[in-house]
């Protein structure tokens, strides 16, 4: 290695990043050259006299609590800052519109329902046909019925000076259902019973047609009661229903 | 989100050193407080993307780049940073011992200003924050060999700088 090679390499000799075999060589070097020894000593003096007296800043302070102000805005920021996604205000737009139609839909569907129900209560009227089995007894209109469907509707009897006049079979949404007859003077009360299916009614009442109304689902049956009966009657009777089926 | 006191517990104990680098690469104390306080800003912002085992190495990364986005800012605004004509018209007469460490110190400053901000900050990066050639080239994103060249060159400017400043001391100095 000559002094050029050398000179070039005292740098990184001071700073200890030079490799080993680089780092030999040197040495070797050194050994037999003063003026490069020279050199290095002053390269170390320099060094010695920068590091001792080269700037060193301190901040003010106020600096520590300007930061952590400034990072408690941030972290507040950052907190709210799912509030401030444009994405966020359309999914619930959307969620918000999908759950109204949703909403719509099944009441539609309930009011559908209702409405058939109505008029299969009006046409059985009209048409003086209120039983394909007539019985007083809910053991003979329940097996009759189970005979002919594939179910077993629950026949019982509400009280409240009902009498069972017997059973018809009908048709709700396309499906065979059970219809259960039941007077008590002029009052009269058919309910219509089909298996659920995966589609329960929410518990609701309503008037169509001068007709009281009343769906549910209990024990995996879907039910609706239709009366002519004057008043708010129907409620009680659906109560009594509910219970006995239990 | 509750990160936030790892996050002071990781990086406040850097606050001199970030300010001190600030400083260093040539901003003014104003300056240099603002420049901290966006960089630890940034700082948490990018927290979750923090890997490493150095907080004072990723800390003081983003000091540099800040720094160095700030200035640029500040030039095109007006030229560039204020040169201080009072640390420069430093006695050159003899003074007793403490005033003249003091005027030493103001000398070396006053060189380190004038060069560029490249040379100040491997000079700083490796004599004073005692970072690796390794260490430095990655936070630069430059060569190895480049820092080592960089550096060397940096110390002979910074000679140069100090013997046109005080000629007949420098000579007996160093």
């Amino acid at each position: 290695m000559n002094c050029e090679q050398a000179k070039a390499l005292l740098d990184t000799y001071i700073d200890g990043e030079l490799g080993p075999d680089e780092r030999a060589q040197l040495e070797q070097h050194l050994e037999t050259c003063a003026e490069c020894r020279a050199t290095l000593a002053r390269l170390r003096r320099f060094r010695d006299f920068f590091i001792a007296n080269g700037p060193r800043y301190s901040p003010p302070p106020e600096l520590k609590t300007k930061v952590l102000s400034r990072l408690e805005i941030a972290k507040r920021r950052e907190a709210t800052a799912w509030l401030r996604k444009p994405w966020l205000y359309a999914g619930i737009l959307l969620l918000g519109g999908l759950l109204l139609s949703w909403w719509r839909i099944s009441a539609d569907s309930e009011k559908a329902i209702a409405q058939q129900a109505v008029s299969n209560f009006v046409r059985a009227a009209a048409l003086e046909h209120l039983c394909d089995v007539v019985s007083p007894d809910p053991g003979v209109v329940g097996s009759w019925l189970t005979s002919k469907l594939d179910f077993s509707p629950p026949v019982v009897l509400p009280g409240l000076g009902f009498q069972m006049r017997g059973g018809r079979l009908d048709v709700v949404q396309n499906r065979k259902v059970a219809g259960l007859v039941y007077k008590r003077n002029k009052d009269l009360l058919t309910v219509f019973v089909w298996p659920a299916g995966g589609q329960p009614l929410r518990p609701n009442s309503r008037f169509l047609d001068g007709k009281q109304v009343s769906a549910w689902t209990q024990a995996d049956l879907n039910f609706v009661a239709v009366s002519n009966m004057s008043g708010q009657g129907l409620d009680e009777v659906v109560d009594r229903l509910k219970n006995a089926i239990k | 989100m509750g990160d936030i006191s790892r996050f002071e517990e990781l990086f406040l104990p850097h606050l001199d050193a970030a300010y001190n680098l600030a400083r260093w690469l040539g901003s003014g104390d104003e300056d240099a407080q603002d420049i901290v306080q966006e960089a630890y800003t940034r700082a948490f912002k990018g927290f979750a993307k923090f890997r490493g085992d150095n907080p004072r190495a990723w800390l003081l990364t983003i000091v540099r780049n800040t720094t160095y986005t700030w200035l640029r800012k500040r030039a095109s605004q007006d030229k560039l940073v204020p040169f201080d004509e009072e640390v420069h018209a430093m006695p050159a007469e003899p003074v007793p011992s403490e005033a003249y460490q003091e005027a030493r110190r103001g000398q070396v400053e006053a060189a380190l200003s004038r060069l560029p901000a490249e040379y100040r900050e491997v000079l700083l990066l490796f004599e004073f924050e005692n970072w690796s050639y390794k260490a430095i080239a990655a936070a630069l994103q430059v060569p190895i060999g480049t820092v080592m060249s960089r550096l060397s060159r940096a110390r002979r400017r910074l000679q140069q700088e100090l013997a046109h400043d005080r000629p007949e001391e420098m000579g007996d100095e160093l």
